[in-house]
C-alpha cells in the first residue's frame, strides 16, 4: 500500500502534471492529424524523456498514448478520415452525424466515453498488474524464454496482410536484435567491425526510423491538396451532452470490458476492440438499423473500447515484459532506457515510479477531456497544417531523437536506414509491427535461452524436458499453441471472406 | 492479387532468401555457443522466403478484374498508372536524398545550423511560398528544440561552426 500511496503523491507533483498535460496536448494533435499514429508519436518523443525523472518521462508518454488514441475521433467525425487506426469504427457513425449537423454532439459524447473507457482500463491496470507481477517471481529462465516465444507467436495474429510476410518481418526483427554482443559470452556478431553496433541496434533509434520516415515520405508523395474538407464544425457546449453520454452506461461498461480484454490479449489492437464493441452495441441496440447512418451508440462504443485498450495493453507489458502491440513495445523501450525492467521488481523496488505512472494515466484520461474540447474548436486550423511544414518538422524531430540517445551522428544514418527498410516493407505490403516485436523480444529470447541452457550445462534434451515438465512452462506452451492456432484460423477466415467478396 | 504484386513478392522473397543465406554463412564464422540462435533464425528466414516464393509461383494471365483493381498505395499508383513516373522523379525520393545530405551536414555544420537550412530548403521544395511561414517556421522550430534539448534537458547535441 505504501508504494501505491507514494505513487499517488508522485503523480500529484507539478512536473508530473505539467508533462502529462504536454503529452496530452501532443497526443491529441498527433491523433487528430491523419497520417500520424500513436506509435510514431510515442517513438518520436521518447528521447525527450531522457533528461526527466523516469516517472515524469513515462507520464508524458502515457499522455501521448491515451490522448492520441482518442484524438483520432476528431478527424473521423469531422472529415471522414480516422486520424489513427483506432478510430476506423468511429467513422461509420461519426461522419454521418457530422453531415447531419451534429458534429458537436458526436465529438462531445466521443470525448466523454473515451475518458470513461480509459479510466476503467487504468483501474484494471492498477488492480490486476500487481498480482500478475507477483506471479512472475516464480518464473525462471525457461519460463521467460517461453514467454518471449509466446510474444513472438503474436506475430502470427499481427500478420493481417499475409502470414509469410508477417513472419518474415518478425524474423528480420529478431535477427536485428542479435546484432552485437552475445548476452552470455560477449562475442560480437554481425557488427562488421563497427563499434557503434557493439551494443546492438539501439531500439529507440530503430523504432523512430521505422515509424516516422515511411510516414513522412508518404505525406510528401501524396498528390492530394494540402488542406482537407471539413464537414462539421465543433461549436462547443460539451456539457449539454454529458447527460446523454451517461445514459449509455451499460454500453460504456460493456465496451470498456471488451477494450480491456482485447488490450490484455497480445496481438489484438485498438482497432479490433473498437470494431468488436461496435458490433456488440449494434447487436444489443433496439434500433440496429440506425447504425452506419449516424447512431450515437456506434460512436460511443467504438471510442470507449479503443481507449479502454490503453490500460489493458500495459498489463502484460509491466508485469511480464511482453508487449501486446507496437505502442507498448515502444513503451518497453522507454522503460529500459530508464533502467527499469518489467516484472515484480518494478512494483516492489520501483513502486513510486510504477504507481506514479499508473496514476498519471488517470490524469491523462481526465485531461484529454478539456484539451480535446478546446482543440476540437481549432480542429479546422490544425487539420490545415500544410504538409510542407509537417513533413520537414517530423524529419528534424526524428533526427534530434536519434542524436539524443547516444550523441552519435552515425545513429542518424542508422535511423534513416531503418526508415528506408520501413519504406521497402510498406511498399511490399509487409507489416512493421511484427518487426518491432521481434526486435524487442529477440534480446529476451536469446538471453533467457542462453541462461536456461547454461543451467543444464548445454544439454538440449534436459532443456526441452524442462519446457514440458515445469507447470508454468506447460501453461505458456499451451498459450503459444493457442496463439498460433488462433492466428492461423483468423488468417483462414480472412482469406475465406475475401474469396466470398470476390 | 495483381500480377504486379506477385512479381514484387517474388522479388522480396529472393532478396530475403539471399540475406538469409549470407547470414547463415556469416554465422559459421562465430563460435557455436554464440551463433546457435542467429543460425536458427537465418534458417527460418530462408524457409519463410522459399515459402513466399512457392506461394507466388503461378503467374496468371492478366485479366479484366486484375487490371480494374484499384492501386493500394501511392507507389502502386505510380507503378500502375500510365504516367510510369520513375522513382527518381518522385518528391519522396528527393526528400530522402535531401535528408541524407542533411544527416551528413550535421557533423560539419552542427545540428541547429544544418536543421535550419534543411527546414528552409525542404519547406520551399514542398511548395510552401508564404514568406512568413518559410522564414519563421525554421527559426521557430530550431529555437524551440534548442531551448528544449540544450537548455532544459541538457542533452549533448553535435555542434558545428556556429552553434
Amino acid at each position: 500500500m505504501g508504494g501505491i500511496w507514494s505513487g499517488f503523491l508522485a503523480a500529484l507533483q507539478w512536473d508530473m502534471m505539467l508533462f502529462t498535460l504536454i503529452g496530452v496536448v501532443a497526443g491529441v494533435t498527433i491523433g487528430a492529424l491523419p497520417g500520424l499514429t500513436s506509435t510514431m508519436g510515442v517513438a518520436l518523443l521518447i528521447p525527450l524523456t531522457f533528461g526527466m525523472r523516469p516517472e515524469v518521462g513515462l507520464a508524458m508518454l502515457g499522455g501521448i498514448y491515451c490522448a492520441s488514441t482518442y484524438g483520432g475521433a476528431i478527424t473521423a467525425i469531422l472529415i471522414n478520415i480516422p486520424g489513427t487506426p483506432s478510430a476506423c469504427a468511429t467513422v461509420l457513425d461519426g461522419y454521418p452525424l457530422a453531415r447531419k449537423g451534429e458534429a458537436t454532439r458526436a465529438i462531445s459524447v466521443a470525448t466523454i466515453v473515451s475518458c470513461l473507457g480509459g479510466l476503467f482500463s487504468t483501474v484494471c491496470l492498477l488492480f490486476l498488474a500487481p498480482p500478475l507481477a507477483q506471479l512472475s517471481l516464480r518464473f525462471g529462465a525457461p519460463e521467460y524464454f517461453l514467454l518471449a516465444v509466446f510474444g513472438i507467436t503474436i506475430i502470427v495474429s499481427l500478420s493481417e496482410e499475409g502470414l509469410e510476410k508477417g513472419l518474415i518481418s518478425g524474423v528480420l526483427g529478431l535477427l536485428l536484435s542479435v546484432v552485437g554482443m552475445h548476452p552470455l559470452t560477449g562475442y560480437l556478431r554481425f557488427t562488421f567491425g563497427q563499434s557503434f553496433l557493439f551494443d546492438g541496434v539501439p531500439l529507440v533509434v530503430a523504432l523512430i526510423g521505422l515509424f516516422s520516415i515511411p510516414e513522412v515520405l508518404e505525406l510528401v508523395s501524396s498528390e492530394s491538396s494540402q488542406s482537407v474538407e471539413v464537414v462539421g464544425t465543433y461549436t462547443g457546449r460539451p456539457l449539454q451532452h454529458l447527460k446523454e453520454a451517461l445514459t449509455l452506461k451499460w454500453l460504456i461498461l460493456r465496451s470498456s470490458i471488451i477494450g480491456v480484454i482485447i488490450g490484455i490479449i497480445p496481438g489484438a489492437g485498438t482497432d479490433i476492440a473498437a470494431f468488436l464493441a461496435y458490433n456488440e452495441a449494434r447487436r444489443a441496440s433496439k434500433t440496429p438499423d440506425e447504425f452506419g447512418k449516424g447512431a450515437i451508440e456506434g460512436v460511443a462504443a467504438a471510442e470507449c473500447a479503443n481507449n479502454a485498450v490503453t490500460g489493458g495493453s500495459l498489463i502484460p507489458l509491466l508485469t511480464l515484459g511482453v508487449p501486446g502491440n507496437a505502442v507498448s513495445a515502444i513503451f518497453l523501450g522507454g522503460l529500459l532506457i530508464h533502467g527499469l525492467r518489467p516484472g515484480a521488481a518494478l512494483f516492489a523496488e520501483n513502486a513510486t515510479i510504477t504507481y506514479g505512472f499508473i496514476f498519471s494515466l488517470f490524469l491523462s484520461n481526465i485531461l484529454f477531456v478539456p484539451v480535446g474540447f478546446i482543440m476540437a474548436r481549432y480542429a479546422t486550423r490544425i487539420l490545415r497544417t500544410p504538409r510542407s511544414v509537417l513533413a520537414p518538422a517530423i524529419v528534424v524531430l526524428a533526427v534530434i531523437g536519434s542524436l539524443a540517445i547516444r550523441g552519435l551522428a552515425v545513429d542518424v544514418f542508422l535511423m534513416l536506414g531503418m526508415g528506408l527498410l520501413g519504406c521497402i516493407m510498406k511498399y511490399n505490403g509487409m507489416p512493421a509491427a511484427p518487426m518491432v516485436l521481434g526486435l524487442v523480444l529477440g534480446t529476451m529470447a536469446e538471453g533467457e535461452l542462453a541462461r536456461a541452457l547454461a543451467i543444464v550445462r548445454g544439454d538440449v534434451l534436459a532443456f526441452l524436458l524442462q519446457l514440458v515438465t515445469r507447470p508454468i512452462c506447460i501453461v505458456v506452451l499451451a498459450l503459444c499453441v493457442l496463439s498460433i492456432w488462433q492466428g492461423i484460423s483468423n488468417q483462414a477466415k480472412r482469406k475465406r471472406s475475401v474469396g466470398q467478396e470476390a | 492479387m495483381t500480377n504486379d504484386a506477385k512479381a514484387r513478392d517474388r522479388k522480396l522473397a529472393l532478396v530475403t532468401a539471399c540475406i538469409s543465406i549470407g547470414l547463415i554463412v556469416t554465422s559459421f564464422s562465430y563460435p557455436a555457443q554464440s551463433s546457435g540462435f542467429p543460425r536458427i533464425l537465418s534458417v527460418t528466414l530462408l524457409g519463410l522466403s522459399l515459402l513466399l516464393l512457392w506461394n507466388q509461383r503461378s503467374v496468371p494471365k492478366p485479366d479484366v478484374e486484375d487490371s480494374k483493381e484499384p492501386p493500394v498505395t501511392v507507389e502502386d499508383a505510380q507503378a500502375t498508372s500510365g504516367n510510369g513516373q520513375a522513382i527518381w522523379k518522385s518528391r519522396a525520393f528527393w526528400m530522402f536524398i535531401g535528408t541524407l545530405i542533411y544527416a551528413g551536414a550535421i557533423s560539419i555544420l552542427g545540428f541547429f545550423t544544418a536543421s535550419f537550412l534543411y527546414l528552409l530548403i525542404a519547406t520551399l521544395f514542398l511548395g510552401q511560398r508564404k514568406p512568413i511561414v518559410v522564414t519563421l517556421f525554421p527559426i521557430g522550430l530550431c529555437a524551440l528544440l534548442y531551448l528544449l534539448f540544450r537548455v532544459v534537458l541538457r542533452v549533448a547535441i553535435p555542434s558545428g561552426f556556429f552553434m
